[in-house]
């Protein structure tokens, strides 16, 4: 079905328009003067916030209304020239991209709805506007069927989340920016190789370059895809970007630390286990393994030590970013069930799910409380139970404990990783979960009700409170369907990532 | 007996040889570490302008190399990228000058727009989305790989990485003044140039393709 329906399109254009407005307004303050008193303007404060919450709302909207047809087998295809002989618009509405852009409309919706909350932010048509930009960057990165236009998308949301960061801390953000575009180079590199061998830059041309690329050719765009996207879903040794920027102002981490693993995780499990790697010899299988069990090993250990909760995010963000690796590498194995592959495609879902919560919550408390070291919140469990309760709920999903969506994942992981006689991985994932359980539960003791008085609220925002509200919702929720989402990853793995290994003649 | 080489090779070698010195010189000069003395005499401004005039070059020589990649393979495209990037730079060259002559050492005031363009042409220059550069670079890398000279498209890519030494330096120490009159239009004009060709490559392809005709006598 090759349709851009007309009214979406002009829908979309009269969302963008007040910012528009606002950016016009903004730059040139002489003809927004007389319009609005510095009360006036002050008042309307929250306003760009809340329109990019609507709007996120409007793409969950869209995004939920489409699911039926994609899931039932009918994606919704766009293939328009971009150039007349170079590049494509080529996206594709099918049953993984989907979901993952109800997850990032999402994920856009909690960061308004928090950012909405704070007090005295400085330039908020610009905040509003650049994740309104990186939102829709990853929303079309993960509809983007072509590895070109996958790449530009993928770029342009790191290019918005930095200009996003460097409003607060030019430093931290200039960290990431240059861990995140180095390793985007090495993804350009692989882009253009791919680009070269199969001359087409269609990810539906990839099986085919399978069967005419030379296996080291592959092995080179397979090993510049795994390393370059490293430091986008925050993995070791590219993850340091993530608590330096959490150590810096508050709340800036929040959209990177949710956007960027999401679009990063897509982007290899699009490019890489239905292509390649379930097609190479095991060798970068066994790195993509051995990365994932040091990042969540290492992620779990500064986890238990980290002394702020933003911290303690910052390391549950890297460790998460072990469980896909080791989905990806275990499904490298050509003895490999298909569980493996089910699990990367879970965990798409359900990590920036326990993410938010467990985000939002460090970051709510932070700005609420003027600190967010654990061992200064003694007795928060009194004046701050929300808070408390996402975070509970987001870093135990996070450690797979049952009713959550991590829960799901981590079956299937296991169930994978045992019917594949890789028992010992799988000891080694339970024990981390048992660490990363033991960190969050050890944090909440330590803020839990004690004899010495709480900390004291500065203010309690409406705003905050639904952000909070909204993402242990969506926990529970995502949670208790898990027949659907098993449903959905076995319509993922048939529709989307089944590549044929027959006609490969180089596969072991 | 082995041929001696065509003057289209060595011309291909020596200027790919003459880009990639010019690349590397050019982007270690931007980058490199400023001295005691040197801090002392120089404003912010002028250094973060320097900085960019060094990155400009450095630009024109990725022009330089997907011309040479031109000359070794004509069907290689390297032409038009050539020319692309070398439109690309010439953009991001007048918009950054113009945000960089409003730029002020002392605290206070700022301009949004002197901000935007200076950003901008940083973001073109370094080759990131959704400025023009984005594009031009990566027809540059592409031609060089066709053109078989995977080595030099990494010291491309490698010189892309470390441009961001001086982008982020010069970018943390510049403050913009006031663009007022007709160089805050012609900074809007080349703004909005800069963007509109990075989302929609199609018009800089189109303006690139009778030049690279031109050029090679089509």
């Amino acid at each position: 079905m090759d349709v851009i329906r007309p009214d979406t399109v002009v829908l979309n254009w009269l969302i963008a328009l007040p910012f528009f407005a606002a950016a016009g307004a903004a730059l040139f303050p002489r003809l927004s003067l007389p319009l609005h008193s510095a009360e006036e303007a002050e008042s309307l404060r929250t306003g760009p916030f809340l329109l990019g919450a609507v709007a996120s709302l409007m793409g969950l909207g869209l995004g939920i209304s489409l699911l039926p047809a994609v899931l039932g087998g009918t994606p919704l295809t766009v293939d328009y020239w971009w150039t007349t002989d170079l590049y494509h618009l080529r996206f594709q509405a099918d049953a993984l991209s989907t979901p993952l852009v109800i997850v990032t409309c999402g994920l856009g919706l909690l960061i308004h709805l928090y950012l909405a909350g704070l007090p005295a932010l400085s330039l908020p048509h610009y905040r509003a506007a650049l994740l309104l930009a990186a939102q829709g960057g990853a929303a079309v990165a993960c509809l983007s069927a072509d590895i070109v236009l996958l790449f530009f998308f993928l770029e342009l949301t790191l290019v918005a989340l930095w200009l996003l960061a460097f409003l607060d801390s030019p430093e931290a953000a200039n960290g990431m920016l240059a861990a995140a575009h180095v390793g985007g180079l090495l993804v350009l590199g692989a882009v253009l190789l791919m680009w070269q061998r199969s001359g087409d830059t269609s990810t539906s041309a990839l099986p085919l370059l399978l069967t005419t690329a030379d296996p080291g050719a592959l092995r080179t765009i397979a090993l510049l895809l795994l390393l370059g996207m490293l430091p986008k879903i925050t993995s070791l040794p590219a993850h340091g970007w993530l608590p330096d920027l959490a150590g810096a102002a508050p709340g800036l981490a929040l959209a990177p630390a949710l956007l960027l693993p999401l679009v990063g995780g897509t982007a290899l499990l699009r490019l890489l286990p239905g292509t390649i790697v379930m097609a190479l010899v095991p060798a970068l299988g066994a790195m993509a393994l051995l990365l994932g069990v040091a990042s969540l090993w290492w992620g779990a250990i500064r986890a238990w030590m980290a002394p702020t909760l933003r911290q303690l995010a910052a390391w549950l963000t890297v460790a998460q970013s072990g469980f896909l690796l080791i989905a990806i590498g275990g499904a490298a194995s050509p003895t490999a069930p298909p569980e493996l592959v089910r699990a990367a495609a879970l965990h798409l879902l359900a990590a920036p799910a326990a993410l938010a919560a467990a985000w939002s919550a460090a970051c709510i408390i932070r700005a609420r409380f003027g600190t967010d070291s654990i061992a200064h919140l003694s007795g928060l469990l009194r004046t701050g139970l929300l808070p408390v309760v996402a975070l509970f709920l987001g870093g135990l999903s996070l450690a797979g404990a049952p009713l959550l969506p991590g829960f799901q994942v981590q079956k299937l992981l296991l169930s994978g990783l045992v019917h594949d006689g890789r028992l010992w991985f799988a000891i080694v994932i339970v024990a981390a979960d048992l660490l990363i359980a033991g960190s969050v539960l050890d944090a909440l003791r330590r803020i839990g009700p004690r004899r010495e008085s709480p900390p004291t609220a500065r203010w309690q925002s409406a705003w905050l409170s639904a952000n909070l509200l909204l993402a242990s919702g969506a926990l529970l929720a995502v949670g208790l369907s898990s027949g659907s989402l098993g449903d959905w990853t076995q319509t993922v793995l048939r529709s989307v990532l089944s590549i044929s290994r027959s006609g490969l003649p180089f596969l072991p | 007996m082995s041929e001696p080489p065509s003057v289209v090779t060595i011309a291909s070698i020596g200027l790919a040889a003459g880009g990639a010195i010019l690349l590397v010189a050019a982007t270690a000069w931007a980058a490199r570490p400023r001295g005691r003395s040197e801090k002392a005499e120089t404003t912010p401004g002028a250094a973060a302008a320097r900085s960019f005039a060094w990155i400009v070059i450095a630009g024109i020589a990725y022009s330089l190399l997907a011309l040479a990649a031109a000359v070794r393979a004509p069907e290689t495209d390297g032409l038009r990228a050539s020319i692309l990037q070398l439109l690309a730079v010439l953009l991001a060259a007048a918009l950054g000058g113009l945000g960089l002559s409003a730029s002020h050492p002392e605290k206070g005031g700022g301009s949004p727009l002197a901000s935007a363009a200076v950003f901008a042409a940083w973001l073109s220059l370094v080759g990131l989305p959704p400025a023009v550069g984005f594009h031009g670079k990566v027809l540059v890398y592409r031609a060089l790989l066709a053109a078989g000279w995977e080595w030099l498209a990494v010291i491309a890519v490698a010189g892309s990485a470390a441009a961001l030494i001086p982008a982020f330096w010069a970018l943390s120490s510049y403050r913009a003044g006031p663009l007022r009159g007709l160089r805050a239009v012609l900074a809007v004009a080349l703004l909005i140039a800069v963007v509109l060709l990075g989302l929609y490559p199609q018009v800089g392809l189109l303006a690139a393709a009778p030049l690279a005709g031109l050029a090679s006598g089509g």
